[in-house]
This record gives structure tokens, C-alpha cells and sequence, in this order.
């Protein structure tokens, strides 16, 4: 017995699979580095089971001792590629072949394919698999669905998952961290995937934590800059490359997709480690979605690090949180200094950071930050003791702001200009299941997210806040 | 009169343990100021209210420690080994999910699934103790679990032991918040547990904070510096005392809780205190200050009539005169206030022109003289600080953080803004509408 919550990670597609790959190693490391005795405790449960009883886990990578421990991870892919090298690799051995799910045909970048077609026909396997893993949980909190917005397998068949997991499982927090592609991705359906799957998201998700490929991209190209070049010398190959051997390695995406993991690492230390203020996985959705469906979250993330010794680092603590709210530390292209705020999540990770430090920084930054009138306050804040391996300190925001809604109608535009002249669009409808209306309905269902976001900022930027007047006692 | 205390929530047990090592070190602590035996029956009458002695000789706390978390219990529980105290065995309730910084799901989900375990715990404490007195409940009022559960648990704890006294010390967040939802979570936990305590010491984060800063110069100020100001706070008012103005009160079967819900919430309506305390003085400096009574008294006067927590920064031009009333907003009013001295010659300061602490401007015409502000006494200082004072009122020194928080849960509430999170609508608006009642009533029937 534990005392702790549970969370299953399920990977979908390629993008879902390489970022997966790249969590599961670096939280494998963090656990065999902070759990010094190796004993099997409540922290390494929340992400990883324990199969037999010795009770030991291992103290390093890239030996033959990860033999006990089994990642809480279900691996979709509707092709074996990925997963295949993937198993083949160090980490190959914290998953069995109970939680893999592949086919060899692939969505053909189609997510009609991967939602009705794949979804459907893998619909029991899949439950199957998330009821076992889950019953291997002594108290399941969260899923954390992990796919990218642009392909047909990820959008599509990630999608359908997260939709079945609403159904099997309602009392579960559903996490989602969407890649979005960036505006000049090579899919020409992405702009399409993006909007079907988004309508998925706005319905069955209870927070959405966008990344977008583009701010993935720059950052990297900010830490290159700023590294001697022997570093970070290889990255500039384009060539996809998946699965990995270890920790800063040379493979491009690699050192992106490390960005989104420390981003869940961060995320969910609090729940995993001790700190002066916890703040557990369930508080996240409640504190920063005032309503239903506006439940999509700018993350940043400061110091800028891909892993232990490549980062960018600021001077002084106060420079980091400076850094959390500028334009260039967004996961999402976006700029929340400029927009209005309805809450955010200050996530703090090092021993040496107190009270004080978030408190003084709040109020330093403050000023420049503008939140909705009838949340002046809206902040979450949280501390936890154990900084990230190899950092002093690390600093994550979670926050429901109107910037999103930028992105959102880039995104729109993009798809107008394919669904206006009705391009492509024979290879949606030909797939079995696929009603047409979709794409009006997500087209409408997008556009209601936008127009609240605008409401909400037309509401409170008018300059003066409208004081609504007290309930009187008489 | 043994005392238990309910520790609810992260803060709830941060706090608790906080507060239960002060009362610890201060009983233990022996005082050269006083004789041996006057340290041995104050040591004797704290440790049997707060602890009890097991047969290793050791203190047991009479505790129970409810997280629906187990982190910050578990470090509780490590937090006693070498200390000379420890918890009791089977008096920890943990499960594994939080309440999520939820009002309602504490409330309304873990609360009835817990009930039973939790009273059973606490019915065990209650039997250990040879004379109970009453029960120290301490919790949060912005999280889920402390809020949420705490105040069910207060109204499980009025049912079972209807003559028992209910004191609650709760902490309200930084208003710069720590939980965006923090003003609902307030509001609801405020409405459930008027009701039922007997009296609720609300203590600010933010005074408490200022106090580090300024007072005790403490740069990175932690939560554990916060609490351990506040509950040193605690301590200074709840540890044993021998003299009340209006009589003897012996040392060992002196129910605390009881005087202090007898002096301070003496009108069923009005259960809201605040704490004051003076000095503040750094650890390393104690050792440097010297006290004078008169000083400390006049200060802290000072600070009820201009109700400010702390004795930095205070507005000393400002007088009571008689034609000055509350409605001008020249200074607050109180139903009552009780003052605890501690420390050398406490029995009796050397003359000085001692304030007016009943001065009839202060208080309501209602409130017979005597009533109006009790004055407790004790010549051993508390902990190493040769004198200190604490000040307990009640009165409208809660108006104005009360108000704050329905201001801005009825903002949020107009925005229908995190609705669909509480199970039930109509109850956050009744909570709303409850406290701010209580605040407008409260200010016309003090003002009577």
C-alpha cells in the first residue's frame, strides 16, 4: 500500500512516443537520484510499479538493473517504428508488451482515420489496457495523454482515447500535452487535424497544456546561441530521429521534446516530493479554470535547460522569474505579458527558494501583469524542496491567459484557407464514420473558445473595472 | 484541563507542530527569574494540558493529525525525533488524493467518508485525558482539506461533545493569493464554522509575514519562520497563567479554552478574535533586549486603539478622546479584549500610568465594565524574553478582512467564475450572504 496518487502516461503516435520516451528517462533518473537507498517508496510509485518484491530500483542507467520497475505508460502507435526502437533502447525494459499498443499502416496524416477508423477498431484493446494499468493503481489520480495536434494517428486515435477515458473513467483528471505544429509544417492536413482534434480537447479534457513545435524550435536555437558550440553541435540536422540512448544526447528532437518533459517533471513534483506548500495534481484544474471549457494553459519554464549541463541560466532568481513571463520562455508562441491573465500556477522546485522569494517576485511583477478584475489575485502558488538533478532551482507557470486565443486564430486561418476550397476534404469523408458536420462543429466550437477569451478581455480591459454593486443586507 | 488538538491540512499540521513544540520548549524551558517550584507546577500545569506523559518518560502530544495528504505528516512525525515529544501512535488519519483546494470536495466527499475513523480518533485522545477540556482545532481556511473538512469536523466534534470548547485558530492565505479559489474556499469554511466553534482566532499570513521582516530582520522569510511566529502567538496566550483581574485562578485545573471562549467570546454572535502579541525579538538578540512593563503596555494599547499587529510603524498621534466615536473612523470597537502579561514582576509592574483598556469609548455601553477587558498575569517569562504581552479582541478588527474576502468571492461570483468546480451554487451564495450579515450586523449591534 501507498500513500500517495497514481498517474498513467499515455503516449500516442510519434511526436507522443518520442516526448514519453524522453519523460520516462529523465524521471527514471531524477527518482534514481533523489532515492539514494533504492528502495521502491511512494514517490517513484506515482509514475512506476513495482513488479516483484525485492523492492530495489535501480541507481543507474544503461545497465542491466532495470529489471523491478514498469513505467505507468500505455505506448500507442499505429506504426511499429517508433515503439520498436523504442523498446530496443536502455529504457526498452521498463515497458512490457501489455502496454503496447501498434499497427503497420499508419493514419496517413488523416485524423479521421486515426479517431473513427483506428479508434473504433482498437476501442476494446485500449480499454483493456488503461483498466489493467489502472488496476495496478492503488489510487489512480491523473492521465496525461501525450500526442501531437498536426498528424492522423496522435490527433486522431489520441483523441478517441482521451474521449473513452472521459467515458470509463470520469472521476480521473484528464491532463492533455498537445504538440501544436508550427505554421509552416510539412502535413498539409495539419491545420484540419488540429481543429477536429482541438474540439476534442475543449469537450473531454480538464486541462490542456498546449506546446507549440515552433516555441520548442527557438528556444532550442536560444540555448545553441548562447552554448560554445561543441555542445550542442550536432543538433542542426533536420532528420527525424526517435527513441534514445541517454540523457543530452545529440539527437535533434531530443533536446526539444526534453523541454516538454521537464515541463510534467516540474508539474508534478509537488505531488511526487515534499515541499513547504504541496500542491497536488487536482489543484491545478481548480484554481486555474474558471470555467469549463477555457481550461487551456501557457506553460513556461525558467531556467531554460534540455538537460543537466545544457541550459541557459539567469544570473539571479529574480532574473528567472522575470524570464517566466517574457515572450521567449512560452511553450506556446505567444506573448502573456500583453494579455490578460484569468489565473496562474507559479510552480517553484529548490530548497532555497522561500515563501519570501515568490511573495516578493508576485508583487515585483504584479504591476506588469494584467488579470481579469474579478481575479486580481488569482494566483497559485506552489514549493517544493527538490530541485530538478543537477539544477538549483527551477521555476514553472501554468496560466490560463487570453493569448491563447491568438494562437487559436492563426490556426483558424489556416484551415479557412483549405476548407474554403474545400481541399482534401474526400479524405476525411471517405473514412467510415466520419460525419462532414465535424468540421463545421469544431470550426464553431473554436471559434466560441476564441470569442470568450475576447469577451472576457473586452470585459476587463476597458479600463476601469466594473465594480459590480455589493448585495445589500437589509 | 487537558486540551487536544486537531491539526487539519498541510497548514493545519505545519502549524500544530509549530505550536506544539513552542508550548514544549516553553514548559521545559526553567525560568531563573522565578523559584524552582513556581517553574515545576507552570511546566506540570502546561505539559498535562497539551501532553501527556508516556511510560517512557517522554511527552505524548494530545493530537490528532488529519491530511488527506500524508507529505506534511509524515514530516510532522519526523519533526519530533529528539525533541523530547512525540505524537501518539494511532492518532494520524492520511489518504492518498488531496481535496484538490476544494471547499466542497473536503466537505462533501472526504468529510463523510472520513467521519467515522477521524471520531474514533479522537474519542481515543479524549479518553486518555483524566480532565477534558476541550479541543484546539487548527487549519487553513484556503485550501480544501483544512476548510472543507476542518469545518465538517468541527460540527462532528459540536455533536459529540456538545460542552466541550471549540476554539479554532485559523489561518487566512495571503490575500496576494496562494489559491486562486481562496476567498470561496474562506467564505464557505467561515459559514460553517461560526455555528459551531465557540470562537475562531483568525491569523493573517501577511501580518505574520511583516512581523519577519521587519521585526526579527529575517531576509528569506520561510513558512516555517511564519509559523513559528504565529505559534509563539498561540503559545503566549494559551500557556498557564496565575492571576486574572477578578480573582485567583489556580494554575492546574484552569480549562483554558473555556476562560478564553468565556472572556473573549461573550456574545454568541460575535466569534471572531484577533491576536496580537509583543515583543518580537530575533532569537540570537534575546539575550541583549531589556523590557520595560510600561513601555510594552503603552504600545500595545497603541495597537488596539489603532488596531495594527504590529508595534513598528504604529500611529502614535493617535488619541482617544471622548467625542470620538467609531462611525468617524477614528478607531475600532470591541466587544471585549483580554490581556495576558508574562514575565518578571507581571503580578505587579512597577507604577507607571497605566492606559485605559476600558476606556468606555472602546467598547459598546452594553458591556458591563468588568467584562470589557480582563487583564491575566504571570511572573514567569515566556520562553527566554524577560516580558511580553498578548492581546486578544474581539471586535471590529475582523470587519475589514471579512469584508475584503466577500468583496472579492462576490466579484468572482458575479463573473460565474469556478461555479462549475462546487457542487452546489445556491450554497456558496448562502455563505456569502452569511458572512456579510454577520459582518453589517456586527458593526450595527457593536456600535449600539
Amino acid at each position: 500500500m501507498t500513500a500517495m496518487t497514481q498517474s498513467i502516461v499515455i503516449q500516442v503516435g510519434q511526436c507522443g512516443n518520442q516526448i514519453g520516451c524522453r519523460f520516462w528517462d529523465l524521471c527514471l533518473h531524477e527518482h534514481a537520484f533523489y532515492n539514494e537507498k533504492g528502495i521502491y517508496d511512494d514517490a517513484v510509485s506515482s509514475f512506476f510499479r513495482n513488479t516483484d518484491h525485492a523492492c530495489d530500483i535501480p541507481t543507474k542507467i544503461g545497465t542491466n538493473q532495470i529489471k523491478n520497475l514498469k513505467a505507468r505508460a500505455i505506448l500507442v502507435d499505429m506504426e511499429e517504428g517508433v515503439i520498436n526502437e523504442l523498446l530496443d533502447g536502455d529504457l526498452g525494459e521498463i515497458f512490457d508488451n501489455k502496454q503496447l499498443i501498434t499497427d503497420v499502416s499508419g493514419s496517413g496524416n488523416n485524423w479521421a482515420t486515426g479517431n473513427k477508423e483506428y479508434g473504433t477498431r482498437y476501442k476494446e484493446k485500449i480499454l483493456d489496457q488503461v483498466r489493467k494499468a489502472a488496476e495496478l493503481c492503488d489510487c489512480l489520480q491523473c492521465f496525461f495523454v501525450l500526442h501531437s495536434m498536426g498528424g492522423g494517428t496522435g490527433s486522431g486515435l489520441g483523441t478517441a482515447i482521451l474521449s473513452l477515458l472521459a467515458d470509463e473513467f470520469p472521476d480521473v483528471y484528464r491532463f492533455v500535452i498537445p504538440v501544436y505544429p508550427s505554421g509552416d509544417d510539412d502535413v498539409i492536413t495539419s491545420p484540419y487535424n488540429s481543429v477536429l482534434a482541438t474540439n476534442e480537447l475543449t469537450e473531454h479534457a480538464d486541462c490542456v497544456l498546449p506546446i507549440n513545435n515552433q516555441s520548442l524550435i527557438n528556444m532550442c536555437a536560444k540555448i545553441q546561441q548562447a552554448l560554445p558550440q561543441k555542445k550542442f553541435s550536432k543538433s542542426a540536422g533536420g532528420s527525424v530521429s526517435s527513441g534514445s540512448k541517454r540523457i543530452g544526447s545529440d539527437k535533434p528532437f531530443d533536446q526539444m521534446n526534453n523541454i516538454v518533459a521537464n515541463v510534467m517533471l516540474n508539474m508534478t513534483s509537488s505531488a511526487r516530493f515534499e515541499g513547504s506548500l504541496n500542491v497536488d495534481l487536482n489543484e491545478i484544474a481548480m484554481n486555474l479554470v474558471p470555467y469549463p471549457k477555457l481550461h487551456y494553459l501557457v506553460s513556461s519554464i525558467s531556467p531554460l535547460y534540455v538537460s543537466k549541463d545544457v541550459g541557459l541560466y539567469a544570473r539571479r532568481l529574480d532574473q528567472a522569474f522575470n524570464d517566466l513571463f517574457s515572450k521567449d520562455h512560452q511553450l506556446m508562441v505567444s506573448d502573456p505579458q500583453r494579455s490578460l491573465y484569468l489565473a496562474c500556477a507559479l510552480m517553484v522546485r529548490g530548497k532555497n527558494v522561500q515563501v519570501s522569494d515568490v511573495r516578493h517576485n508576485i508583487s515585483r511583477l504584479s504591476s506588469n501583469l494584467c488579470f481579469v478584475n474579478w481575479n486580481h489575485e488569482g494566483w497559485k502558488t506552489g514549493l517544493c524542496n527538490i530541485p530538478p538533478v543537477g539544477q538549483q532551482y527551477s521555476l514553472l507557470a501554468l496560466a490560463n491567459n487570453t493569448c491563447i486565443r491568438h494562437a487559436f486564430t492563426d490556426l483558424r486561418t489556416r484551415f479557412s484557407k483549405l476548407y474554403s476550397r474545400k481541399a482534401h476534404l474526400h479524405h476525411y469523408e471517405k473514412v467510415d464514420g466520419f460525419d462532414r458536420n465535424l468540421f463545421s462543429e469544431s470550426l464553431s466550437s473554436l471559434d466560441n473558445i476564441v470569442a470568450q477569451y475576447e469577451e472576457l478581455e473586452h470585459k476587463s480591459g476597458s479600463g476601469t473595472p466594473q465594480c459590480l454593486p455589493r448585495i445589500k443586507v437589509l | 484541563m487537558a486540551c487536544v488538538t486537531v491539526q487539519l491540512g498541510q497548514c493545519g499540521t505545519q502549524l500544530g507542530h509549530h505550536l506544539l513544540s513552542s508550548l514544549h520548549d516553553d514548559a521545559k524551558h526553567s525560568s531563573s527569574i522565578v523559584s524552582s517550584n513556581a517553574n515545576e507546577e507552570y511546566t506540570n500545569a502546561s505539559l498535562s494540558t497539551f501532553f501527556q506523559e508516556a511510560r517512557s518518560g517522554q511527552h505524548e502530544a494530545r493530537s490528532v493529525m488529519i491530511d488527506m495528504e500524508a507529505k506534511a505528516v509524515n514530516c510532522a512525525l519526523q519533526g519530533t525525533s529528539g525533541k523530547g515529544w512525540s505524537y501518539p501512535k494511532e492518532g494520524q488519519f492520511c489518504q492518498k488524493s488531496g481535496s484538490g483546494n476544494n471547499w466542497s470536495y473536503g466537505y462533501k466527499v472526504h468529510a463523510p467518508q472520513c467521519r467515522e475513523p477521524i471520531m474514533d480518533m479522537v474519542q481515543h485522545e479524549v479518553e486518555k485525558c483524566d480532565h477534558f477540556g476541550g479541543f484546539l482545532v487548527l487549519s487553513s481556511l484556503a485550501g480544501g482539506t483544512g476548510s472543507g473538512l476542518g469545518s465538517y469536523i468541527t460540527g462532528s466534534l459540536r455533536d459529540a461533545f456538545p460542552h466541550a470548547s471549540i476554539l479554532n485558530p485559523v489561518v487566512c492565505p495571503y490575500t496576494e493569493g496562494e489559491v486562486a479559489v481562496q476567498s470561496y474556499n474562506a467564505l464557505l469554511s467561515l459559514a460553517h464554522t461560526c455555528d459551531t466553534a465557540d470562537a475562531s482566532i483568525l491569523l493573517h499570513n501577511d501580518h505574520v509575514h511583516r512581523i519577519c521582516e521587519k521585526l526579527l530582520g529575517i531576509k528569506h522569510v520561510s513558512f516555517n519562520d511564519v509559523n513559528g511566529v504565529v505559534a509563539k502567538q498561540l503559545a503566549s496566550l494559551l500557556q498557564p497563567v496565575t492571576f486574572s483581574s477578578d480573582g485567583n485562578l489556580s494554575m492546574n485545573f484552569r480549562n483554558v479554552l473555556n476562560e478564553i471562549v468565556y472572556t473573549s467570546a461573550c456574545h454568541g454572535q460575535y466569534t471572531m478574535l484577533d491576536l496580537k502579541s509583543i515583543p518580537h525579538v530575533a532569537q540570537a538578540s534575546v539575550a541583549y533586549s531589556t523590557f520595560s512593563w510600561d513601555s510594552l503596555i503603552k504600545r500595545i494599547y497603541q495597537m488596539m486603539i489603532t488596531d495594527f499587529y504590529m508595534d513598528e510603524g504604529l500611529d502614535w498621534h493617535r488619541k482617544l478622546s471622548v467625542s470620538s466615536s467609531y462611525n468617524t473612523g477614528r478607531h475600532p470597537r470591541y466587544v471585549s479584549n483580554l490581556v495576558v502579561m508574562r514575565g518578571k514582576q507581571a503580578l505587579a509592574p512597577p507604577e507607571s500610568e497605566n492606559p485605559d483598556f476600558q476606556n468606555p469609548v472602546l467598547y459598546p455601553a452594553w458591556i458591563p465594565a468588568s467584562a470589557r477587558c480582563p487583564i491575566w498575569k504571570i511572573n514567569r517569562p515566556f520562553e527566554k524574553i524577560e516580558k511580553s504581552v498578548a492581546l486578544l479582541s474581539n471586535g471590529t478588527s475582523c470587519v475589514k478582512p471579512l469584508d475584503d474576502v466577500v468583496s472579492k468571492a462576490w466579484q468572482m461570483y458575479g463573473a460565474r467564475a469556478y461555479l462549475h468546480q462546487y457542487t452546489k451554487n445556491a450554497e456558496l451564495f448562502d455563505a456569502i450572504l452569511a458572512v456579510l450579515s454577520w459582518s453589517k450586523e456586527g458593526e450595527a449591534v457593536i456600535h449600539s
